[in-house]
């Protein structure tokens, strides 16, 4: 799986009223090309992007996505126990593990060796959902439905394959423009947070949304004898 | 010298200061103690870097926000400071206990020393955010020896 084609795909599955954060040039060139008001780059990324994410999920209730490398990711855990005690529903990291630095002749990182890298993350304190599978399988409708019932605070996990950004170009915006841009976007309480769905009333059965229908529930009123 | 409760209420209520976040530091027990979810809303941060993080998140989303940090590590958010702020014009306050003479002159600072009686340090803070409003600069309030009482 490429990078730019997991960024499109995982774009399409999110809901226009969802804060994006991108973090690192590459990540940020790839979703530039599929620029939206919700998008918000840091291209000079000092692992400043999931914090500053989490700042915005904990005073605002739009679900908020923030797209990161592993090697971004990786310099500065104590993010995890932070995000799983500010206990946002609304927070999600989007994590593209390619094992490797890219542009440095795809140097391997220390992440490629890790044990588990699901048991890492989840006793640091987060949940974790892997969707390479899902991608090899093609099951696009059913990561839709997924991802419309996703719960924070939630690391998202996907393998991608190793690349070189040599030859890539380099990602080149208006930082400023983009950040009034996106202040309006956030701020603009008119937009309604995907937050608002009940998850009582709708089940997932086997990647179909169906409704239940609260007619056909019996309520039993029998009781136990002692 | 100024009452720690003076001090938040002036910042909160007065100048909307309303999300905080930071390290504990050992010289700022008073101002902990003064904090109140009545006026403020105070996340403890794992780390320095992280406090940044939350309180640049929480100006986007319309609230102005204030990080309390030890100057030993105040360094450890200065390129944070240079690279996200300053390029992005991101503001936030930051209240540092202590004073370092290194730190160069690249955002507004005001000291607040001992010796300083409530009306100044009310127009220090008014002075760091003006700036902070009209121009989306950081700014730093150095809390040198035993301020609050």
């Amino acid at each position: 799986m490429k990078r730019n084609f997991v960024i499109k795909k995982v774009l399409s599955l999110l809901n226009n009223n969802d804060a994006i954060i991108f973090s690192g040039s590459d990540v940020c060139y790839d979703g530039y090309l599929l620029d939206k008001d919700n998008h918000f780059y840091i291209p000079n990324s000092f692992n400043i992007a999931v914090s500053f994410a989490l700042g915005i999920a904990m005073t605002n209730d739009k679900r908020v996505f923030v797209f990161v490398g592993e090697g971004d990711f990786l310099r500065d855990l104590s993010i995890l126990p932070q995000i799983s005690a500010s206990e946002c529903k609304n927070i999600f990291v989007v994590l593209l593990d390619n094992g490797c630095y890219n542009g440095i002749d795809q140097l391997p990182h220390v992440f490629d060796s890790v044990l588990s890298k699901k048991g890492f993350i989840y006793n640091a304190g987060c949940k974790i959902k892997d969707f390479t599978s899902h991608f090899e399988m093609k099951e696009f409708k059913l990561m839709k439905n997924v991802f419309d019932r996703l719960n924070g605070s939630t690391v998202i996990l996907f393998s991608i394959d190793k690349y070189n950004n040599k030859n890539e170009k380099k990602f080149d915006i208006n930082l400023i423009d983009n950040k009034n841009r996106f202040i309006e976007f956030i701020r603009n309480k008119t937009i309604e947070s995907s937050l608002f769905i009940p998850p009582d009333a709708v089940s997932v059965v086997s990647g179909k949304t169906s409704v239940l229908n609260l007619d056909n529930l019996q309520v039993t009123t029998d009781r136990l004898e002692v | 010298m100024i009452k720690a409760k003076d001090f938040l209420s002036f910042l909160c209520n007065k100048l909307e200061y309303r999300f905080f976040s930071g390290v504990a530091s050992p010289g700022m027990t008073k101002l902990y103690k003064n904090m109140s979810p009545d006026f403020m809303h105070y996340v403890p941060a794992v780390n320095e870097k992280i406090a940044f993080g939350l309180v640049s998140g929480a100006y986007v989303a319309g609230i102005k926000g204030c990080i309390i940090i030890d100057h030993k590590f105040f360094y450890d958010i200065m390129r944070e400071i240079k690279d996200f702020s300053l390029v992005y014009k991101i503001p936030l306050l930051l209240i540092v206990h202590g004073y370092n003479d290194f730190i160069e002159n690249i955002i507004p600072k005001v000291i607040i020393k001992s010796n300083d009686d409530s009306d100044s340090v009310y127009k220090s803070l008014q002075k760091i955010s003006d700036l902070f409003n009209k121009k989306e600069v950081p700014g730093i309030i150095f809390i040198k020896g035993e301020v609050f009482i």
